[in-house]
């Protein structure tokens, strides 16, 4: 019966149904036939305890915060700051591109968000400075994903929330792989310009630089506010998100009047359309889960695999990196989170890691597989903001993908990377 | 040459049937807009005034967790809906995307049917476990509101999820083109393969 559930919901998944559909149909396919139950209230209350969480209340409050921010000036104040330092570097418009990503994750936490936000000023001018597409679409995507590591990041409050690990340790992690993410991607950049024989911008004067960061000074104080705020202990992440959106509403619509007060309701509304069709998949993530480890399915799995592995922590770290590195390539990232993070905990309590290491290593996986085909999400976004086919997208990112699985073994084998900042913080 | 009695007949019960379709579905728009939206609001403006009062009074608003997590149940199920009509749920649509004309207009029937089945088979399972929660008379701790309130919002929202995948099939049954979901036309086509732009 085991066998029949999982090729349904394979089935169902590939077919195209909405992926809610797989995880409730295989739920409930568990409980009548393998758990020999038919209370199916048992997931309705499953499904509502999953979304009932005071530390999810900080995905909604993140995604209004970085709507009113990407319909603002917030975007192209932090870009012409970063242009303005680097433009002028061998690769500089690709490396602005990849910092004003990173920076841009600082205040909106989604890889999506940041590719509309920074691809599409961006692209157009790699375009005209002769980048190939290819390449222009691949760093765009790529880079955005940074985002995920970057406080705020969704990713990292939906593994806090299942995990039991502190969001705001999780936070703090991500910022130094975040960094090191980028200064890898600006590598390959130098020596693609190089290679694509493009010369660099001018360089700007520092009369220029100033206006360019006098002008980004209000944005740039979003992150710290937010960070420095769950670093120095005055919020906890939610209550970090209220002071975001509080920061963005002052900012974007008292301070720089870009936003208008009526556009308050389609910024509410649509922050609430992302946030339920994320929010469906964490109720039927959580009912999956729950009937799955029921039947005992998560130990059946990986008890062999874990005792032929043993405890040894970079064994165990490397086969978390595999198995959400090829789930995020086929199903979202935040369903992977859901379903494989609470299989593999007992794995990771057993052969002492720390949990915020490891979800540093989890989050860069989600990024991994939000932009590597057949499914990342980014991939999709891509093609509906640049109007472009699915192969022209996916075209370059195939040395994008072997530099973030190069992090990812830099960050196993060294945990200081993730580890070194939550502990100055205590 | 004049057009036979009942295929005029024909399409003017259509245009009846969509007339009417499209009024109910826009009422059931206002209110799903108006709970969504209201319920971002709300609980933005509750944890900014909750942060602040804590920062600068020293105090908090009373049952701040119990409506924050309210809100949530409330937001994802009231959105289950609205996901449903602006086309917006996560789905892996590589082998769908690969169609074309009524393959795809089938494969998308097909989907939409059984999951609109799925939804009132949920709707009417959450209603049960709701009115169990009512029997039992179930309230929050601190502010005291009975729990079946915020929880109605799951049965709510199947049934309305349900109603949406329904009536995107209907859609598609009395019209020619592609439909994702009730109101919103397939424009996967209008992405242009030429490279050149």
């Amino acid at each position: 019966m085991l066998t029949i559930t999982f090729v349904t919901m394979f089935v169902l998944l590939a077919l195209g149904f909405p992926m809610m559909v797989p995880l409730l149909a295989a739920a409930l396919m568990l409980m009548f036939f393998t758990l020999d139950t038919n209370n199916v209230g048992l997931l309705m209350g499953q499904m509502i305890s999953g979304v009932r969480s005071w530390a999810l209340a900080a995905v909604p409050l993140f995604i209004f915060a970085a709507d009113l921010m990407t319909r603002g000036h917030t975007a192209n104040r932090l870009l012409d700051l970063v242009q303005s330092f680097v433009g002028h570097l061998r690769g500089g418009l690709p490396i602005t591109t990849a910092a004003s990503c990173t920076l841009f994750g600082a205040v909106s936490g989604s890889t999506q968000a940041t590719v509309v936000a920074m691809g599409g000023p961006m692209r157009p001018k790699l375009l005209e400075k002769g980048y190939s597409d290819s390449f222009s679409l691949a760093l765009i995507i790529n880079a955005s994903d940074i985002a995920l590591l970057i406080p705020p990041s969704i990713g990292m409050i939906i593994y806090g929330v299942v995990s039991g690990a502190s969001i705001g340790d999780l936070f703090i992690a991500g910022i130094l792989p975040g960094f090191l993410l980028l200064v890898l991607f600006s590598i390959y950049c130098w020596i693609g310009s190089i290679r694509m024989g493009i010369e660099p911008e001018p360089r700007v004067g520092w009369g220029a630089r100033a206006r360019a960061a006098k002008k980004a000074i209000l944005p740039l104080g979003f992150p710290l506010v937010v960070v420095g705020g769950i670093y120095g202990g005055f919020f906890s992440p939610t209550e970090a998100a209220a002071i975001a959106v509080l920061y963005a509403l002052v900012l974007e619509i008292v301070i720089l009047r870009a936003v208008k007060l009526r556009e308050l309701w389609d910024v509410a509304l649509s922050t609430g359309l992302i946030t339920a069709v994320v929010f469906i998949l964490v109720a039927a993530g959580t009912a999956f889960t729950y009937v799955i480890s029921f039947a005992g399915i998560p130990q059946a799995i990986l008890d062999p695999v874990i005792a032929s592995i043993g405890d040894n922590p970079t064994m165990v770290l490397g086969l978390i990196a595999i198995s959400f590195f090829i789930g995020c390539m086929f199903v979202d990232p935040i369903v992977v989170i859901l379903i494989l993070t609470p299989l593999f905990m007992p794995a990771v309590n057993a052969a002492g890691l720390d949990p915020v290491h490891v979800g540093v290593i989890v989050t860069l996986q989600a990024a991994i597989g939000s932009a590597t085909p057949p499914f990342g999400c980014d991939i999709f976004t891509a093609m509906a903001v640049f109007r472009r086919p699915y192969f022209d997208v996916i075209r370059g990112t195939p040395p994008f993908i072997l530099i973030l699985l190069f992090a990812t073994v830099l960050l196993i084998l060294f945990p200081q990377i993730s580890l070194w900042l939550p502990s100055l913080a205590g | 040459m004049p057009e036979p009695a009942d295929t005029s007949a024909s399409n003017s019960y259509k245009a009846s049937l969509t007339k009417v379709l499209g009024v109910l579905d826009r009422t059931a728009e206002h209110i799903e807009e108006f709970i969504l939206g209201g319920s971002v609001l709300f609980l933005s403006g509750l944890l900014v005034i909750h942060v602040l009062g804590r920062q600068i009074l020293g105090t908090g608003v009373t049952g701040q967790v119990e409506l924050t997590r309210m809100s949530m149940v409330i937001m994802t199920f009231a959105g289950l809906g609205y996901g449903v009509r602006k086309a917006r749920h996560i789905s892996m649509s590589a082998f769908y995307d690969q169609l074309r004309g009524k393959p795809r207009k089938l494969l998308l029937m097909f989907i939409h049917i059984v999951t609109g089945a799925l939804m009132f088979y949920l709707a009417w399972h959450a209603w049960d476990y709701v009115s169990s929660i009512q029997d039992r008379g179930r309230r929050s701790s601190a502010l005291q509101i009975p729990l079946w309130i915020p929880y109605m919002a799951a049965p709510v929202g199947f049934a309305l999820a349900g109603i949406q995948y329904w009536l995107t099939v209907a859609r598609n049954l009395i019209s020619k083109d592609t439909y994702r979901s009730f109101s919103e036309k397939e424009r996967y086509d209008e992405v242009p393969n030429d490279p050149s732009i």
